[in-house]
């Protein structure tokens, strides 16, 4: 079995499989690279993705941007709020994680169910109490309501994954390192964040992404133009009850998709390499 | 540190454990879930509780709540046919979406640990559907992929089968979303990623050499190990696909349709909430699905006595 | 736990919070950023505006904005747009929040559901005090903007339904153009004619049944209004004849298969016309412009004609809408500024110069007299559109009823149903009116 598990029509085989299905998944970019050097009205009417002609016009229309705020300054915006969610959730979620998953404290079952309890009910109807709050505290029209919750673990859904994660470690290390007079925050720091780094990066990639495409809370707290994010600028380009301009919004989501990219190569190094347990776990 | 150590140390706490096991941490815990205590107090129970106060209400949005007890509950179970509708359709979608996407990015994700060259490369490609997520762009991709003239019609013709408009024919419609939601199986996928890096590569190497094939290794090893990250996306998947509310709305243009077969539950609740200005009503469909994904959620709980296992060696 | 007290007490506290915030609307907005942007006297005032559009329409309006801005030094005005996804949805949550913009882009379907709530800001004095003056504006249009007779919106832009057609394809078969006498049968002809002579897989028509719009028309040929006051008019007979109607097309090929309806969007891109595989679509007069844009073939020339007239008609079904309205918000800190920078926008010869018929052709008729010769051709037309519309229709019903968005959903709901043949016609229909009639009693 093992020998045959290396054989070269088995390699050959992995990757035809591999690249067949890979192309059914990258069409869909092609075909938007495709749709971004077409006029508007091609897009709609060409199935195949390659374009008659290679027409960089719609990237410089849709870099201008609008009334003053090039598309740059979205992108700059969305970084900052993607890259302080990220921080938010890292750290807030890992925390509570480690203590649901590690620790033993009183009401451990309720705040548990609690916590579930939050990822379960549809946020459509928790906007609009939020909104009031936040419009009490004076946080409209800021990206206060955007970072804040996630500082403050509101994402249950990350809480759940690395209390998962952290409950695959193996006990034995933090009775050791116990012994060792090591803390719960030093177990935490020391142990449990190195050895669950897959963990964290995964949150990592999922917060990024999902602030970088949430369109519907950045809608509903972002007023003024200058603070658009992407979501926002590329929704600017479009008017479903007149004219869209489907060209500069194709090419500006080319390359919004760019720091997606830049994220996932980055972080998806790290499942790669994994993490050398090997030597901890003795 | 040496195994017999941590063995020695195991039974010496064992006994101190027993006596306060239970409340050992209070005051770590409390440290640890300082923030999600503050922000569940603050940003997230409150706007629940007004939102479950809101369920008894006839609630325009734009005008102050009337209390009318349990009407909008009443209504629901007895004269909204769409209500029944919206429960069939994602009833439908989580029954045949979740299993697939599960054991697709399993396998996807088996395929893509380790052992073949450019992996970086195959995985960010795997992973480029779910970047476009529910953008504006997948909509008409997915009309030019699955619709009357589209490329998948285009393939079929050229073998002679004449095929129909997936996406706009009643029939077909959800299982085009479904398939739309099993190809963006991306996140599913690194969670099980980051599940197999937690596998020490020495359990493989141990059992390799006591002579396990790899299916024996599959089933005896990896699976077990992975089961807490396997309990974790089926969990998800399951509460996620029943509020499976963006794909449904960016392919049907926001209508649920055609003739309502994508009316996906949370899509009639926004719908009911903010186009009808019944967000009373919104507000009790989803109380009423919190207890149906609960219960549903509670039994893969229950379950998961049976087949998850934890290294820490604590129940779920 | 020693802080189960604190606990409770931050929790009521935050539910307090709550408590406050719904019920204290009166606090008014919060758009008190008294820094203001720059040079602000101690008297300045800001007000928020919001509308949805195009770039284009971001464009012109914000030199509007600007123009006015300069003209009243101490008022600034914040604009605040986005497209038209999610609008509504941020509008609505602001009212929720006592947060929303001075000034309001509202639409006809959403204008009395605002209205009757109290969101909206009562134009009436200001309009009797001629800070916002409606003398030279088109009856009709005010009619429109009324609810309860109080005038909660003005008109921007006056549109018109009509029939758009592909002059060239017609051209090219020889077939004569709509002309503005023609019926429901005469359209039935062309179109089913058109699918014959062009075969499989081009239409006549674009399947418009689903569309309540449309539809309107066709009933108040009847000499009624599809609403009277919170209850549908339309009896399962007419309906009956409608879907019939666009049943037949179906068959024949004058109008589009259930399936190509299906796959059509609001986006006029996706409309059969505009990807060449039909030669006729319902749409709103100024969309023309658009839709020639889009148009896959490029050469091919668009016309528009009004719809077609009932067999025996009571009374002419066309009439004049508002493309969209400007209202202001009920809790503004600055009514009579929010009445005078809309007198601007609709008024003022140098700002309606600048918006020109972009939102539609204006309701001031002393001004789309100075306007109209100005225009390159194309624009024209759709100012003679309006000439001929505005002299062969009749006035417009009231807004829509509360209720209405949900109503005209199960509408397209069971026009689908209906071709796609999950059920037999009059049983949709018995539903559909069913529906209807529950939806509007509990709206009202």
């Amino acid at each position: 079995m093992i020998g045959q598990r290396n054989s070269a029509a088995w390699v050959v085989a992995k990757h035809v499989l591999i690249s067949v299905i890979a192309f059914v998944m990258l069409y869909p970019v092609l075909w938007m690279l495709g749709s971004s050097f077409k006029p508007g009205h091609m897009i709609f009417t060409e199935t195949w993705f390659w374009p008659q002609a290679w027409n960089w016009q719609n990237y410089i229309n849709g870099w201008t941007g609008i009334q003053g705020n090039p598309f740059s300054r979205f992108l700059t915006n969305s970084v900052v709020l993607s890259l302080g969610s990220v921080l938010g959730n890292v750290i807030s979620c890992s925390m509570a994680a480690y203590a649901f998953a590690r620790l033993n404290f009183r009401f451990k079952a309720i705040c548990f169910g609690l916590m579930l309890m939050t990822i379960m009910l549809p946020h459509h109807v928790t906007l609009i109490p939020q909104y009031i709050l936040f419009n009490h505290l004076e946080w409209v029209n800021t990206y206060l309501p955007l970072v804040v919750p996630k500082w403050l673990a509101t994402d249950a859904f990350f809480i759940f994954l690395m209390v998962q994660f952290f409950r695959g470690l193996p006990k034995e290390l933090d009775e050791a390192a116990t012994i060792d007079g090591c803390g719960p925050v030093r177990i935490y720091t020391k142990i449990i964040i190195p050895l669950a780094f897959p963990a964290l990066v995964t949150t990592m990639i999922f917060t990024f992404l999902w602030t970088w495409d949430d369109f519907f809370s950045q809608l509903i707290y972002l007023s003024d133009v200058s603070k658009y994010t992407v979501p926002l600028g590329l929704r600017l380009f479009l008017d479903s009850s007149s004219q869209s301009d489907w060209g500069p919004m194709f090419a500006m989501s080319v390359l919004s998709l760019v720091p997606c990219f830049i994220v996932f190569i980055v972080c998806q190094k790290y499942f790669v390499e994994g993490i050398a347990t090997s030597g901890l776990k003795g | 540190m040496s195994t017999t150590q941590v063995s020695q140390a195991r039974t010496e706490r064992v006994t101190a454990q027993r006596v306060k096991r239970r409340y050992a941490h209070n005051g770590a815990a409390l440290l640890f879930l300082a923030p999600w205590l503050v922000g569940l107090l603050f940003l997230t129970l409150g706007p629940m509780l007004v939102s479950l106060y809101i369920s008894f209400t006839d609630y325009s949005i734009l005008a102050a709540p009337s209390w009318v007890g349990l009407d909008n509950y009443t209504t629901m179970f007895t004269s909204d046919k769409l209500f029944i509708q919206s429960l069939k359709v994602t009833f439908t979608y989580v029954a045949v979406s979740v299993p697939i996407k599960l054991i697709f990015a399993l396998l996807v994700a088996m395929l893509l640990n380790k052992g073949i060259r450019g992996l970086g490369i195959y995985r960010t490609v795997y992973y480029i559907p779910t970047l476009l997520g529910g953008s504006v762009a997948i909509a008409m991709l997915w009309r030019k992929m699955l619709g009357g003239d589209g490329l998948l019609n285009g393939v079929l013709a050229m073998i002679g089968i004449k095929a129909p408009d997936w996406v706009a024919n009643p029939k077909y419609a959800l299982y085009s979303i479904v398939l739309l939601s099993v190809w963006q199986f991306g996140s599913s996928m690194i969670i099980f990623l980051a599940g197999l890096k937690q596998i020490p590569p020495e359990y493989d190497e141990a059992s390799a050499v006591d002579g396990a094939g790899p299916l024996r290794r599959f089933f005896y090893i990896t699976l077990p190990i992975l089961s807490p990250v396997i309990f974790f996306n089926l969990v998800m998947q399951l509460i996620t696909s029943f509020q499976s509310f963006t794909q449904a709305f960016v392919i049907s243009n926001g209508s649920g349709g055609p003739v309502n077969s994508t009316l996906m539950y949370s899509l009639y609740l926004y719908k009911k909430g903010f186009s009808f200005f019944q967000m009373g009503y919104a507000s009790a469909m989803a109380w009423v699905l919190v207890i149906l994904i609960g219960v549903f959620t509670l039994l893969v709980f229950r379950s998961s006595k049976l087949w998850v296992h934890y290294e820490d060696g604590g129940k779920s | 736990m020693l802080n189960t007290k604190k606990w409770v007490t931050l929790f009521c506290l935050s539910l307090l919070m709550f408590a406050t915030a719904c019920s204290g609307g009166s606090s008014g907005p919060s758009a008190s950023s008294n820094e203001g942007e720059e040079g602000g006297t101690s008297g300045n005032i800001e007000l928020r505006m919001t509308w949805w559009g195009s770039q284009t329409r971001h464009d012109l309006t914000t030199k509007v904005i600007k123009l006015f801005e300069e003209k009243h030094p101490g008022i600034t005005i914040k604009p605040e747009y986005s497209g038209w996804d999610g609008y509504f949805d941020k509008l609505t949550t602001q009212v929720a929040g006592s947060n929303a913009p001075d000034i309001i882009q509202m639409d006809y379907a959403f204008l009395t559901d605002f209205a009757r709530r109290g969101a909206l800001l009562d134009l009436t004095p200001y309009a009797e005090s001629k800070e916002l003056r409606t003398e030279d504006h088109d009856k009709s249009m005010l009619k429109a903007g009324s609810i309860d007779d109080k005038l909660y919106a003005i008109t921007l832009g006056v549109n018109a339904p009509g029939v758009i057609y592909d002059a060239t394809v017609f051209q090219e078969l020889g077939i004569e153009e709509p002309q503005e006498s023609w019926t429901w049968k005469d359209f039935s002809d062309v179109a089913a004619k058109i699918a014959a002579e062009k075969g499989d897989g081009f239409y006549g028509s674009a399947d418009v049944s689903g569309t309540t719009n449309m539809f309107e028309v066709f009933i108040r040929q009847t000499g009624k209004g599809l609403f009277d006051g919170g209850t549908l008019t339309a009896t399962s007979g007419e309906l009956q004849q409608w879907f019939d109607m666009w049943g037949a097309l179906r068959e024949n090929g004058g109008a589009t298969s259930a399936e190509v309806t299906a796959s059509t969007t609001n986006a006029l891109e996706t409309r059969p016309i505009s990807l060449g595989t039909a030669a006729m679509d319902f749409a709103w007069s100024n969309q023309l412009l658009t839709f020639q844009q889009v148009n896959k073939n490029q050469d091919h020339k668009l016309g528009i004609q009004v719809l077609p007239h009932g067999v025996g008609e009571k009374q002419i079904g066309e009439y004049l809408k508002a493309g969209q309205f400007l209202s202001g918000y009920a809790k503004t800190k600055h009514p009579k500024e929010v009445a005078m920078f809309i007198d601007f926008m609709v008024n003022d010869p140098e700002a309606t110069a600048i918006l020109g018929s972009e939102r539609g052709v204006p309701v001031n008729a002393s001004i789309r007299e100075k306007m109209q010769p100005t225009l390159p051709e194309a624009e024209q037309v759709i100012f003679q559109f309006i000439d001929v519309v505005s002299k062969n229709s009749s006035e417009i019903d009231p807004p829509y009823p509360q209720g209405f968005s949900e109503v005209d959903t199960s509408f397209k709901s069971a026009s689908e149903q209906i071709a796609f043949g999950q059920d037999n016609t009059p049983d949709v229909i018995a539903q559909f009116i069913e529906g209807a009639k529950a939806t509007l009693a509990s709206s009202q």
